[in-house]
């Protein structure tokens, strides 16, 4: 069945390469004869234009670009994006509003395919479990597309990609897997659901006579990766001080159990305060902590730690028997409702073999538990969460907040600030000094409390507020430019018109100037993204030759407008865009989700 | 004779504006003896609200008395500061029964507590001392002497008035200043504060300056008085000589303007035209353009003070003082036809 | 008995006021566009996680059903869990509502003090330097945007001379340092008092216009009233006499100033986020970007109960200032 599935879905990307563009409105036009009658009906209404015209199909309506407007930093590369587009309209034919939303309004929008804006801005979070891929392939799924309430971010419905993304699920050997991610990020490439622009920088300051420069891999450093402090072993210039760093808003927010609460605030607990088995490093690769190192059975069923000799914050061993319980316990949670981000396979086993090794077994290959969600979750010592109540009220207990990290959390004041000490059971970091991280709600705040001084470290900075830092303190400061592993871009919905037609999409890609964003965003410390996909450079996973290259970093027009006249849309004597005569305008009918037979 | 409590000698007042100034008061000059009820009449906006409040420094703060003196009990109290005046004149010397009695009391505060604070100010009187003596009082102007923890709305208008008096005698001063005491009051009211007034004459040692537009209450209740008109003292003397003998137009047809119930039948005389806005110099007679007897002379300077012959300080300001028992002979026909009840009455 | 029935009277219009501002803020939350429950719905999540998720905050019953058990709910004092933090409401807000008052209530109280006798010295001395001047300068400080007011206070005193911190309400290290012991605790520490003077300059200097201005308006008006020319003749020192005068004239002032206080809470919005102060303001906006209904709905109320008691207690206060609007009315003593 799976090879037979692949065969027939080798077919459909051939035939989709040989008729090239044009053939996404033909595919489209012929997958549903039930509504077919409605289209005629909504294309009747300009008949009289294009039958005159001759050539012309129905005008381009005005296009509506939605972007999320509570992201901070990155609503502000949203809305310059839709500017960028904005200022060559003309040139194309087109017209645009912008509609902002709230994340969870636009999220729940696209999520019930409501067809009110025909391009998203928005973005993927980086989440540290999305550094294994298989979450975001399963979100591009066909089985999220439609109106059923699931959030699929551009409505792509490609039913050979969305097998493919089930395979890699479950294939235990890396290597295949890798070939199989490929191919299925190959087919996406190709199709283009996203349109990225660059990279999304993440800027970072510290002040050099309080604390010591750092060394920061790729990743830089910022409020969900501070991987790059406890690798230089945050050490300050007096040795004795106390590093003061920030936190954004929506961090220390969970009222229970930090180290599961939420996935933005994820990172500040797995590499400071819960270290789990092992976890991504500021270069993003996997490193050992808790673990000494792992080995996984030829057929991906089991995965076998070795501890190291660790000890928890009350002075406990890690042992196997913690590592046992904490992720048994997570996964039952997830699939019982309780946690929402604890996505640990169900039938999840963990053996104490000893003392110091953990065997993880589950009767079908688990890839993503290397890489998705043991480097997320810490482990946690038993006795003092069950004693806490956990197991009676999940949801509901006084969490303890004990875990091997380097950092002892001394003090919790939710909404407001963290207290960390250096906790030396940590058989991975050794860190020196005492962070304390207070919450603030603006960047600007944050830069000026920074030059003032208050602040030692100022973390998830605009690259606007890094130049002014850097242009202020000079030597003093020094400024920790990252990218994050996810780069931004656009989703086209590509339930209708004109986001379902490719040669839409790619035109779009010709039209955004990814320089002139680098410059105007990111000070040109950010990278143009001209390949599409949904991982960034840095990113693990990151393989260019399965990607299509689908723009250029400069601003291409004229490619943009033989994009669409090839495939046969065409403007009017005033410079309109017209689609191509006859086209289907629906790839599915609206409130419905996509027939994977016809996808 | 007693010798004057108060003495306006030649006063001049001004308000100062943004254009011309207003020459409230020119000229003016009378005296007020001790002991003595003294009424000063004229229309409203003659002058006779300023000349009040001159004395007592209640002048708006851009009215100042430009010239001549005003001498109480022999001081010159003319150019006295805020703090002269409150040391040397105000409520302890002279004290006011202030023209709009409704709005005269403090709204916020009890009766008994405006009280105290003028004894605190003025006296070493002990709260219950001031207190107590503020009981008599209203006992004296017929207020129940348990009302004086009220606050002045619980009081009616009349009931007001009298507690208005009780604290103008509060501080037994010389002289009251009743500006228009009874103007706010229906007529059953002005009448029975006028009694109270009428009555302090007997029990207390006070000079009274009753100021009012109804000449007939100065006929009623005053020894002597003067006469106002556009801001210049039309004539003085003892009530007896301006009744019976008056030498000034305006104050011959002012009498003949009000009722008068010793001479009921007697037809009201209108005096036409109005005073003269006071702007520019006063060097003439303000009356001239609306006095029948006016002549060319009228115009050519102030008026002077001409006594009236055969009265004792009994003064006219007008040029053809000495003739007007012939030129007004239809006017005062009257007054010699029948004895007046006052006089009689004495 | 009259001042009983008054006072009971007033007790049950506040009351009943304040359960229609509870009603209007259930309702309005619910009828505004957006899904209620779209904050609930993450990525990613399935749709019986979903369906559990409505079950679990009662979102699944019908509207009125949820209104019969948000008013009981209130009135057992129970104000619902942040959808967001999943922590009581009263939790989540108390502390932060303390600090904004903190900021607040003797930021306005002082503006109200001081424009309020600044205003009186600019009645008294109508049409001179001190008034012209001083009017042209309040409306100033009012026409700049309080946050940006806030940005220059920081510009001058804390980058250029460095005398005052720019941000939050003690330095970290010392707010947790003293964060067992009582609250009061900080008061006593010179370093709050720095963090104070900037914010609490800036809501000053921004709301000074309004008591300033009325208050001029006000005693203009009061110096012509006859009882205080009465007060003069009897010989009372211009002192008392200005006593007397901002006593009259402080009643549209202390009138508006439960309404200033109130107003202030959104207005501090942005100085709190300027100053990074732990208020309710920043909580109050990222509840709202969030949709964090429960917050938003709880802070709402207790703002509007706050305006609601301002007007009750200014009521009362009236009796005091002026006898006239006494709670008896009558002549009895």
């Amino acid at each position: 069945m799976p090879t037979d599935g692949k065969r027939e879905s080798v077919d459909r990307r051939r035939v989709l390469q040989a008729i090239g563009a044009a053939s996404a409105a033909g595919l489209a036009g012929c997958s549903g004869s039930g509504r077919q009658e409605t289209t005629t009906e909504g294309g009747g209404q300009e008949t009289g234009t294009a039958a005159d015209d001759g050539e012309l199909g129905e005008r381009v309506p005005t296009l509506t670009f939605q972007y999320w407007s509570d992201q901070g930093p990155p609503t502000v590369l949203f809305e310059e994006t839709i500017s960028n587009i904005q200022s060559v309209a003309s040139d194309l034919g087109i017209q645009i509003e912008t509609q902002p939303m709230t994340t969870a309004q636009g999220i729940t929008a696209v999520g019930d395919d409501v067809r009110d804006f025909h391009v998203a801005v928005n973005s993927h979070g980086p989440d540290p479990g999305r550094l294994d891929p298989n979450n975001l392939l399963q979100s591009y799924s066909i089985d999220r597309a439609g109106a059923n309430g699931e959030y699929n971010p551009s409505n792509y419905a490609n039913a050979e990609f969305s097998e493919l993304v089930d395979q890699q699920a479950t294939i235990g050997v890396p290597e295949e897997r890798r070939q199989v991610v490929g191919e299925a990020m190959s087919i996406y490439s190709e199709d283009m659901p996203f349109v990225p622009t660059i990279e999304r920088p993440t800027t970072a300051a510290l002040n050099t006579d309080m604390v010591q420069p750092i060394e920061a891999g790729g990743a830089g450093l910022s409020a969900v990766n501070w991987s790059a402090l406890v690798e230089s072993g945050a050490q300050t210039q007096s040795g004795t001080d106390t590093i003061l760093a920030n936190l954004p808003g929506e961090f220390l927010t969970s009222s229970f159990y930090p180290t599961v609460g939420d996935t933005d605030s994820l990172g500040l607990y797995t590499q400071l305060t819960h270290s789990p088995l092992m976890l991504y490093n500021s270069d993003y690769e996997r490193v050992p902590v808790l673990a000494e190192d792992w080995e996984v059975s030829d057929d991906g069923t089991e995965v076998t730690f070795n501890l190291r000799d660790a000890t928890f914050h009350n002075g406990d061993p890690v042992t196997a028997g913690d590592v046992k319980w904490t992720y048994e316990f997570l996964s039952e949670q997830y699939h019982a409702g309780n946690y929402q981000w604890t996505a640990l396979p169900e039938e999840l086993t963990v053996e104490a073999v000893d003392d110091s090794t953990a065997r993880f077994v589950t009767p079908d290959p688990a890839p993503t538990l290397v890489t998705a969600q043991l480097p997320t979750f810490g482990v946690l010592p038993r006795d003092p969460y069950v004693e806490a109540g956990i197991e009676e009220n999940p949801t509901d207990f006084e969490d303890p907040m004990i875990g091997a990290g380097p950092y002892r959390i001394s003090t919790y004041n939710n909404q407001e600030n963290i207290a960390l000490e250096p906790h030396d059971g940590n058989p991975q970091f050794q860190v020196e000094t005492p962070i304390v991280m207070q919450i603030y709600d603006s960047v600007s705040a944050v830069r000026r409390a920074f030059e003032n001084g208050e602040l030692s470290i100022a973390v998830t900075l605009t690259p606007d507020a890094g130049r002014q830092i850097a242009d202020s303190m000079g030597d003093t400061a020094q400024i920790v430019n990252g990218a994050a592993f996810l780069p931004f871009g656009m989703m086209p919905q590509m339930s209708f018109a004109p986001g379902m037609f490719r040669e839409f999409r790619q035109a779009l890609s010709y039209a955004v100037d990814r320089q002139g964003l680098n410059e105007t965003y990111a000070f040109g410390e950010s990278e143009e993204v001209t390949y599409c996909t949904f991982n960034s450079q840095q990113h693990p996973w990151y393989d260019e030759q399965y990607l299509t290259e689908v723009g250029e970093e400069t601003r291409n027009v004229e490619a943009a407008r033989q994009a669409l006249s090839d495939a046969g849309w065409g403007w009017d004597d005033q410079g309109r865009l017209h689609y191509p005569p006859g086209a289907e305008l629906e790839a599915w009918p609206e409130g419905e989700t996509p027939n994977p037979e016809n996808f | 004779m007693a010798e004057p409590i108060l003495e306006f000698d030649d006063v001049d007042i001004r308000y100062r504006t943004d254009g011309d100034d207003v020459r409230a008061v020119n000229g003016a000059s009378f005296a007020i003896d001790e002991g003595d009820y003294f009424g000063l009449v004229g229309e409203s906006g003659c002058g006779k609200s300023t000349i009040a409040d001159s004395i007592v420094g209640g002048l708006d703060d851009n009215g100042e008395v430009v010239s001549g003196e005003i001498r109480f009990k022999g001081e010159q109290i003319q150019d006295y500061s805020e703090s002269e005046f409150n040391e040397n004149v105000r409520w302890k010397e002279v004290s006011v029964i202030p023209q709009s009695s409704m709005n005269s009391l403090d709204p916020v505060m009890k009766l008994s507590e405006q009280a105290v604070e003028m004894a605190k100010y003025h006296t070493d009187l002990s709260r219950p001392a001031a207190l107590d003596r503020l009981r008599e009082l209203f006992d004296v102007v017929g207020l129940s002497e348990s009302r004086i923890s009220d606050y002045p709305h619980q009081f009616s208008g009349g009931m007001q008035q009298r507690a208005i008096i009780a604290f103008a005698l509060f501080l037994q001063p010389s002289l009251i200043i009743a500006d228009e005491p009874t103007t706010a009051l229906d007529v059953i009211m002005q009448d029975q504060i006028m009694d109270y007034i009428n009555g302090l004459k007997d029990d207390w040692d006070v000079s009274m300056l009753l100021i009012t537009h109804d000449i007939s209450l100065v006929f009623e209740n005053c020894d002597s008085m003067a006469v106002m008109h556009g801001g210049q003292i039309a004539e003085t003397g003892t009530v007896d000589d301006v009744f019976d003998r008056p030498r000034h137009p305006y104050a011959i047809l002012l009498q003949n303007a009000f009722p008068d119930v010793r001479f009921p039948d007697r037809e009201l005389a209108v005096i036409d035209g109005h005073p003269p806005q006071l702007r520019d110099e006063v060097d003439f007679c303000t009356f001239a353009d609306r006095c029948p007897w006016a002549e060319p002379a009228c115009r050519e300077g102030a008026p002077p003070a001409t006594p009236v012959a055969g009265d004792d300080d009994h003064l006219a300001w007008c040029v053809r003082a000495g003739e007007m028992s012939e030129l007004a002979a239809n006017h005062l026909e009257r007054s010699t036809e029948s004895t007046s009840i006052l006089e009689g009455g004495q | 008995m009259s001042r009983l029935r008054y006072f009971a009277r007033r007790t049950a219009v506040t009351a009943v006021l304040i359960f229609l501002v509870a009603s209007a803020l259930f309702l309005f939350f619910r009828l505004m566009p957006g899904d209620y429950t779209s904050l609930l719905i993450q990525q990613g999540m399935d749709p019986q996680q979903i369906e559990a998720l409505r079950r679990k905050w009662g979102l699944a019953a019908p509207l009125h059903v949820q209104y019969v058990r948000y008013i009981v709910n209130l009135l057992t004092a129970d104000v619902g869990q942040s959808f967001r933090y999943g922590e009581p409401v009263w939790d989540l807000v108390a502390p932060r509502i303390l600090n904004s008052f903190v900021l607040v209530a003797p930021a306005i109280t002082a503006t109200y003090i001081i424009g309020g006798l600044f205003g009186a010295i600019m009645g008294r001395r109508r049409g001179g330097y001190l008034e012209k001047s001083g009017i042209i300068t309040v409306s100033a400080f009012h026409s700049i945007p309080d946050f940006f007011l806030g940005i220059i206070l920081i510009a001058v005193f804390s980058s250029t001379l460095g005398i005052f911190p720019t941000s939050g309400m003690l330095s970290t290290p010392t707010s947790i340092m003293i964060q067992d012991q009582p609250y009061w605790r900080r008061f006593l520490l010179p370093e709050f008092w720095k963090h104070y003077a900037l914010p609490f300059a800036t809501v000053m200097l921004y709301f000074m216009q309004y008591p300033a201005l009325i208050m001029r308006n006000s005693v203009v008006e009061v110096s012509d009233q006859e009882f205080l020319h009465y007060h003069r003749l009897k010989g009372l020192p211009e002192s008392t006499l200005l006593r007397k005068i901002i006593r009259h004239a402080s009643l549209p002032v202390v009138t508006l100033y439960p309404i200033s206080l109130a107003a202030s809470i959104s207005g501090l919005v942005l100085i709190e986020i300027v100053f990074n102060w732990p208020g309710i303001g920043s909580l109050l906006v990222s509840s709202v970007l969030a949709r964090d209904f429960p917050v938003i709905q709880f802070v709402f109320l207790v703002a509007a109960v706050w305006v609601i008691l301002g007007n009750f207690l200014v009521d009362l206060l009236y009796g005091v200032l002026d006898p006239r609007v006494s709670v008896s009315g009558s002549d009895g003593e």
